[in-house]
């Protein structure tokens, strides 16, 4: 569990983050990071990931000197940042061997390549390995990125807007292969999201970030609701019950039952 | 990205056909390290050069070993470091278009030795050391203020190159002062470092231009591998685990070092830098275990070939190099900013 305690962040001398008391789900489970625009959801992440300094503390059980590692990526955790629609002419596996950058030498040794590509063909990518990234869709770049991810083995993956770029198809199986990764690896997944039913589907713990503070945390089926995330947004939202027993949301006041 | 490009990384994907590539570069390099001794106001033949190299200092070895090898070695060398310092800067602040001599290293090297001849009796430094340091004292100033007033506008691909631009007009500007200002014999050694000229390469110049590129370039390669990451984007590289600004602080005074040896040597040598990382990266792609060397040797085929080419444009002239560079170089800047115009 990743417990942060009265987290602050200033940036250009200003409070983004103001004195976050959040703890996450445990290993193996995925925390979902939702909030308006500009609501410091990735200014969180980033801070998670040891890129800027902040006041307050963050622990976790794999990494209990996080202050020591400000301006660097801490060992244990993995981080997607949202793409930059990278023009490199790397190829997707290239990219993928990056994951493991701590252990590269001059000569690559054929067992790392040979994870590499597994990595890839887990992610359904094998016809795309020798490709360079340049010449892949977006959707294919993300799925790339995460295999990327994934190779440094981490206890705790960070992903901002992981299935921002993708169609509805790639979207399930994205989200569908974080879940079993999750599980399957005993990560602590903690993932930004802006599709609120993809949160509830695949979250099992939530944080609503508004302006920099805390407006709920917990079990997401208790969190989201259509009253707090309505709060949350400015704007009406509403639920229905689909099929499998789900809450989906919607934009919109629920019409009134005549 | 143009489909020839692709079709020709395509073709060399594998690391053994790249390897070769290398391989292949290096015998042309060693063809016109060849050329370049033969060629010059005597004439020799390649069977007079290979039988001189072998046999020593007799008959036509004088001219070989005592003028032509080290001038031939130096260029090379000078090559390759402007080659590597070119790539190393473009990987490092993303922009296709920055190098040791676009973005003011250069230009700030050629100030400190300028400095030196004008000011430097002054401080009682001896002229083969202090020269030397001055320029690249000098050169570390200029990659350090691109650095900090890049940084300082927000650390995107345009605020390092408007810096670099900045700190090249800055430069070229206190040259001219103290070019105004120099006594008539100071003004001609000056202009020695404007223009740039292999024709001062003594042996012990050569020497310690090698040693310089051999150890940046060693200290470089273990980097190779960040420098691909980084070649992504900053903030992949930082996903990564890299601290990036600690590795640009790392690659910019490398690049620093190479340029300041370089133009104590040889004053200002323009466009190799530029282009020869763009060769090295059309044919081998962006892993820079393979172009850092890429670099090194399309940087070094370069500067000999146009070396070759100046002394059969005036062949008892000796036309300083660096305008033969600036010639040659000019129409490949131009394609490049018009290909970056055209969106890649």
């Amino acid at each position: 569990m990743l417990q942060l305690t009265q987290l602050s962040v200033r940036l250009a001398g200003q409070t983004v983050l103001h004195g976050l008391d959040l703890a996450s789900g445990p290993q193996g489970s995925i925390t979902c990071l939702l909030g308006p625009n500009g609501c410091g959801k990735s200014t969180l992440l980033r801070t998670l990931a040891g890129q800027l300094a902040y006041a307050g503390s963050i622990r976790h059980a794999s990494q209990p000197d996080w202050q020591h590692h400000h301006g660097t990526l801490p060992a244990k955790v993995a981080w997607l940042p949202q793409d930059c629609g990278s023009n490199s002419r790397l190829s997707a596996v290239e990219v993928v061997l990056l994951g493991k950058l701590q252990t590269l030498g001059w000569r690559v040794p054929e067992s790392l390549q040979q994870q590499a590509r597994q990595q890839l063909a887990q992610l359904g990518l094998s016809a795309v390995a020798q490709q360079p990234l340049c010449q892949l869709s977006g959707g294919q770049r993300q799925m790339v990125f995460l295999a990327q991810a994934l190779m440094r083995e981490p206890s705790i993956l960070l992903l901002d807007e992981p299935i921002s770029a993708l169609d509805l198809q790639h979207q399930q199986q994205v989200l569908a292969l974080i879940e079993q990764q999750t599980r399957q690896r005993n990560m602590l997944t903690i993932m930004v999201l802006h599709d609120l039913n993809a949160a509830r589907r695949y979250s099992q713990h939530c944080w609503l970030l508004q302006q920099g503070r805390v407006l709920a945390a917990g079990a997401t089926a208790e969190v989201m609701t259509p009253a707090l995330l309505s709060q949350l947004y400015h704007t009406p939202i509403s639920s229905i019950t689909a099929d499998d027993g789900f809450a989906l949301f919607y934009h919109g006041r629920h019409a009134q039952p005549a | 990205m143009s489909t020839l490009t692709l079709a020709l990384t395509g073709r060399w994907q594998s690391w053994l056909g790249r390897s070769g590539l290398l391989l292949l570069a290096a015998l042309l390099l060693a063809g016109s390290l060849l050329l370049d001794i033969a060629s010059g106001p005597a004439q020799l033949s390649m069977t007079q050069v290979l039988h001189s190299l072998l046999q020593g200092e007799g008959g036509d070895g004088v001219i070989v070993w005592q003028i032509r090898l080290p001038v031939a070695l130096m260029a090379l060398a000078v090559g390759a470091a402007l080659g590597v310092s070119g790539l190393v800067m473009q990987t490092v602040l993303h922009n296709p278009l920055a190098s040791s001599y676009t973005l003011g290293i250069s230009a700030g090297a050629g100030f400190g030795a300028a400095l030196f001849i004008v000011a430097g009796s002054s401080l009682g430094l001896a002229e083969a050391w202090g020269l030397p340091l001055c320029a690249l004292g000098f050169a570390f100033v200029a990659g350090s203020a691109v650095l900090l007033i890049g940084r300082h506008r927000g650390g995107n691909a345009e605020s390092y190159v408007l810096a670099g631009i900045a700190l090249l007009f800055l430069f070229q500007a206190l040259l001219s002062l103290l070019q105004y200002l120099a006594a008539p014999d100071a003004l001609a050694q000056i202009v020695f470092w404007l223009f740039g000229s292999l024709y001062k390469s003594g042996w012990h110049a050569v020497g310690l231009m090698w040693l310089t590129l051999l150890l940046a370039c060693g200290v470089l390669a273990r980097d190779a591998w960040r420098f691909t990451a980084l070649s992504l984007s900053d903030e992949r590289a930082a996903s990564l685990g890299i601290t990036v600004s600690r590795l640009r602080w790392r690659a910019l005074a490398l690049v620093s070092l190479l340029t300041g040896v370089a133009v104590a040597f040889v004053g200002t040598i323009g466009f190799v830098g530029l282009i020869a990382p763009h060769m090295a990266r059309m044919l081998l792609g962006e892993d820079h275990r393979l172009l850092i060397p890429g670099a090194a040797l399309s940087g070094a085929l370069l500067l000999s070939l146009a070396s070759v080419l100046g002394k059969w444009l005036s062949p008892g002239g000796l036309i300083p190099i660096g305008i033969v560079t600036a010639l040659i170089g000019l129409p490949f800047f131009l394609l490049l900013i018009l290909r970056r115009k055209g969106g890649q």
